[in-house]
């Protein structure tokens, strides 16, 4: 009777193990080809990356313009109680003692302002743990410490996260500055970072172009009625 | 000489050293599998070495205790039960008071950065006790009462942690030992009918209601992608990664991404991923070689208390291992359970070997000199 009934046991187990083989195969080969479509919809996103814009060069190649790029921790979202926001503001705190909580815009806070690759490196942690938290890019415009130049430089605004010139040479030349955006495809994880290795272009890689002037930096300056200083590039706060 | 028979110890029979190392071999190969798929479902880690650097250690614990527990005479350890039940219900009951909480879950004692789970080690005075009740009650009506008595006292404590998937082990392991030792088969059918209600009752009153959504999850679980069918639609993507040769070995995108608790209770999707059909059936094949193995071993057994013993404790490891496979592939809903010698965890791996160990000594055959 044992010998039955051990028999028996292992025969039930041996057609479960076949119903689970069985189902191994159809997910793994005949379902395999809707299952990554869906998973593909589910993590794998399209965007563009916008090159900083080019720089504006005289004719010795002198910069009179350029782009600077700089980082900063976000949080996109709504944090409806103030509750909320002193929790978030607690955990971060820990790794940043010094951040605040500004709020800037509709549903975005402002965490920390230029970022250092090492500060960078050390919101990882939070980022993979904390939803909506963010590092987000900043472009600003810098201008050779001439303002009697200003005018023939120009100025630019932001629309679209892309800097956009409004007067000067670098509306004349925008389009030449601004270059092309790169298309890419990532794979984004369950917090929505970046898994590593997945990042592809999708569009060629090309970059801004810069715009190289007729005249050298004495050459504008006359042209702009002011007396050459000296030729040192000083950073200026671009207007956004 | 004497006249009398002496049951000796000796040189063991040719098939007995086979299937011995046998057992060995296949804790061998999934040991090694499972260093390979913990590795590669933790590759996005910090340290991808900490969970299988550990988990390697405790294999070699393992295989040390599976050693000694296959030297181990039975007859002793069968001597020695109702010491080994008392000390393994006591610990399950120390811990429901000064274990440690994890998940919601009670079941841990901690020391220093080592979690001991001790259901896991309960597994063999479970099976061992069932055993004893088994063999001393000749009345078949009496037999059934103090074994499913028994069978409700082990896993009382369990419920009260709560680990409700352990808890469905301990009863399909009852339920193996209730039917090797000649339950018939209305008797089982109504316990099994009876636990199925007192489960359904307890998520009721005991307002377990996460278990109803599990439910709701796993038969529907595109619709309740985003909720309680999340696990089970992460399970299908990840199997669906690894097609029939699987992605690169340290290439397990999936599990590392979206699939939660890759290196223990989806431990069998994350292989998956990583070797496909053609690395992930093997699996499969050990644990019904390790049965079949076994099936051999207890009917060549004279002392039934050894072969119900070798029976019931290989099939309670198959059926967890098949649990966890089936919840992996979408057949039952999520259980937290985890894949004996495969999954990451120390309790697990040890007690698993401990318990082969003794299927080892327990399938020893005893010649009279």
């Amino acid at each position: 009777m044992f010998k039955r009934r051990l028999t028996a046991v292992l025969i039930v187990f041996c057609l479960w193990a076949l119903i689970a083989a069985g189902k191994l195969v159809h997910t793994s080969v005949y379902d395999r080809g809707r299952l990554l479509d869906k998973s593909a919809r589910q993590a794998w996103r399209e965007s563009e990356i916008i090159p900083p814009r080019g720089k504006l060069l005289d004719s010795e190649g002198k910069v009179l313009a350029w782009t600077e790029i700089y980082f900063d921790l976000v949080h996109i979202g709504a944090l409806e109680t103030p509750q909320t926001r002193a929790t978030l503001l607690n955990i971060v705190k820990k790794v940043f003692p010094n951040c605040m909580l500004s709020p800037v815009g509709s549903r975005r806070y402002l965490l920390k302002r230029g970022l250092s690759p090492d500060e960078i490196a050390q919101s990882e942690s939070l980022i993979q743990t904390i939803p909506n938290l963010m590092i987000e890019r900043r472009f600003e415009r810098r201008y050779v410490d001439y303002p009697e130049l200003r005018p023939l430089l120009g100025e630019v605004v932001v629309e679209n996260d892309m800097m956009k010139g409004v007067s000067g040479l670098e509306k004349k030349y925008n389009e030449q500055l601004v270059g092309k955006p790169i298309k890419y495809i990532v794979m984004l994880d369950k917090f929505g970072n970046w898994v590593p290795g997945t990042w592809r272009p999708i569009t060629s890689i090309s970059q801004s172009v810069d715009y190289q002037t007729d005249l050298n930096l004495s050459e504008l300056l006359r042209k702009s009625g002011a007396a050459p200083q000296s030729s040192n590039s000083k950073p200026t706060q671009a207007k956004p | 000489m004497t006249q009398q028979s002496a049951i000796i110890s000796s040189p063991q029979p040719r098939d007995d050293l086979w299937s011995g190392q046998l057992y060995f071999f296949i804790a061998f190969f999934l040991g090694l599998w499972s260093c390979l798929t913990i590795y590669n479902a933790t590759i996005f880690s910090v340290n991808p070495f900490h969970f299988t650097g550990r988990q390697a250690l405790w294999l070699l614990v393992g295989f040390t205790v599976m050693w000694m527990c296959s030297q181990f005479p039975f007859k002793s350890v069968f001597r020695h039960i109702p010491t080994i039940t008392a000390l393994g219900f006591f610990l399950l009951i120390l811990v429901l008071i000064f274990g440690t909480r994890v998940n919601g879950m009670k079941g841990w004692f901690t020391f220093g950065s080592i979690f001991i789970q001790p259901s896991e080690f309960c597994k063999i005075p479970f099976i061992l006790s069932l055993c004893l009740v088994a063999k001393k009650t000749t009345s078949s009506g009496k037999r059934l009462l103090f074994m499913i008595s028994t069978i409700f006292l082990w896993t009382l404590p369990l419920t009260i942690e709560p680990d409700f998937g352990t808890t469905c082990i301990y009863l399909l392991g009852g339920l193996i030992v209730l039917w090797l030792s000649g339950i018939r088969l209305t008797h089982l059918g109504l316990i099994v009918l009876a636990m199925g209600a007192c489960g359904s009752l307890a998520c009721f009153v005991g307002g377990h209601h996460y278990i109803l959504e599990r439910l709701k999850g796993f038969l529907n679980p595109e619709r309740y992608q985003a909720t309680s069918g999340w696990h089970i639609m992460q399970f299908q993507y990840t199997i669906a990664q690894g097609g029939l040769t699987g992605t690169e070995w340290d290439n397990s995108l999936w599990s590392n991404a979206y699939l939660p608790l890759a290196h223990s209770d989806s431990s069998f999707a994350s292989l998956t991923e990583s070797v496909g059909v053609f690395g992930a059936a093997p699996v499969i094949i050990c644990f019904l070689i390790m049965g079949y193995t076994s099936w051999r071993n207890a009917i060549k057994t004279e002392n039934e208390t050894a072969r119900l013993f070798v029976g019931s404790m290989t099939f309670m490891i198959i059926a967890q291992a098949l649990v966890h496979i089936s919840v992996n592939l979408a057949l039952l809903p999520p259980t937290g359970i985890t894949l004996p010698l495969v999954s990451y965890g120390g309790s697990s791996v040890v007690s698993t070997m401990a318990a082969l160990g003794l299927i080892i000594s327990a399938s020893k055959r005893e010649t009279p000199h």
